[in-house]
């Protein structure tokens, strides 16, 4: 059982990470890539949102928005990305200790 | 690439840690290696603990994942073969750091898969006797990372991925709420 999880995830995990490269062909419609331009600031602000207070299918305020709050500070003072991500870390494992 | 090294080898070492107790020392690190997909990985591990059936884990698999169908697409190539062949290494940090790029995708993706393997390796290995990474409080960091590359990005698109990721959390399974944002704005900016 095991092994056979570990090689049907496997090849899950492969196949959905290439069967759109694949299928699309070699030439991408221009309305594909006005979307895809236009999904993208959303695909990552979904990520900060689910990042910063999903806990599977609960939304939870945690130390960890504490943390993103002084990251975005870093951000908005055009900080390096190594001192956002390590002052978000830093700032909610002290709220936590 | 230093800030996905960073990020990725704790949450390695969390799902080696748990996934050591349900199937042993070997399968976790070949899982890790072959599936590099974390939050996929760690709903198989905890489908199998509670005995569920295999169609139930690769079921919320294809659920947490289905985000990869819209962020692949976009992934630059000559043909569909180089895409397909970067995309390998598609995981949500490489993605966003790639900003477009195959080379960097590739690049950030052997990162990820580096560290995240190796994070597992050290999770088997040690196990409980390091520390939580939470105490940690690198669960912030894949969020800041995402932050920092939104920071040039901030728009309506933003915005309304922002709300619809938030709204839909509780309602959809982990994993679609980040697709049905992309989809949405993807598809508003198309049809104006």
């Amino acid at each position: 059982m095991t092994w056979v999880a570990v090689l049907a995830l496997g090849a899950l995990c492969i196949f959905m990470r290439v069967a759109v490269p694949l299928g699309l062909g070699d030439r991408r419609p221009a309305w594909l890539e006005r979307a895809l331009a236009g999904a993208q600031p959303a695909l990552l602000a979904a990520f900060v949102v689910v990042g910063a207070v999903g806990d599977g299918q609960r939304v939870v305020v945690d130390e960890r928005l504490a943390g993103l709050l002084v990251a975005g500070a870093v951000i908005a003072v055009r900080g390096s990305l190594l001192l956002a991500v390590l002052s978000a870390a830093a700032v909610t494992a002290l709220l936590r200790a | 690439m230093l800030p996905i090294a960073v990020a990725g080898l704790p949450d390695g070492f969390a799902f080696g840690a748990l996934a050591v107790t349900v199937m042993g020392h070997v399968a976790p690190v070949v899982m890790s290696a072959t599936a590099f997909s974390g939050t996929a990985q760690f709903a198989t591990i905890a489908v199998l603990r509670e005995n569920g059936t295999l169609g139930a884990a690769l079921l919320s698999a294809l659920a947490l994942n289905a985000r990869y169908l819209a962020m692949s697409a976009g992934v630059p190539g000559p043909t569909r073969w180089a895409r397909a062949r970067a995309c390998v290494l598609l995981t949500d940090a490489a993605w966003a750091v790639a900003g477009g790029s195959r080379s960097r995708l590739v690049g950030a993706g052997a990162t990820d898969l580096a560290s995240w393997t190796l994070g597992t390796v050290v999770g088997v290995v040690a196990g409980g006797a390091l520390a939580d990474p939470q105490a940690l409080g690198l669960d912030a960091a894949f969020p800041a990372l995402f932050m920092w590359l939104l920071r040039d990005q901030l728009g309506w698109q933003a915005a309304l991925g922002a709300a619809v990721a938030l709204a839909l959390t509780p309602l959809l399974a982990p994993g679609l709420p980040i697709l049905v944002a992309g989809l949405v704005a993807g598809a508003i900016t198309a049809a104006r």
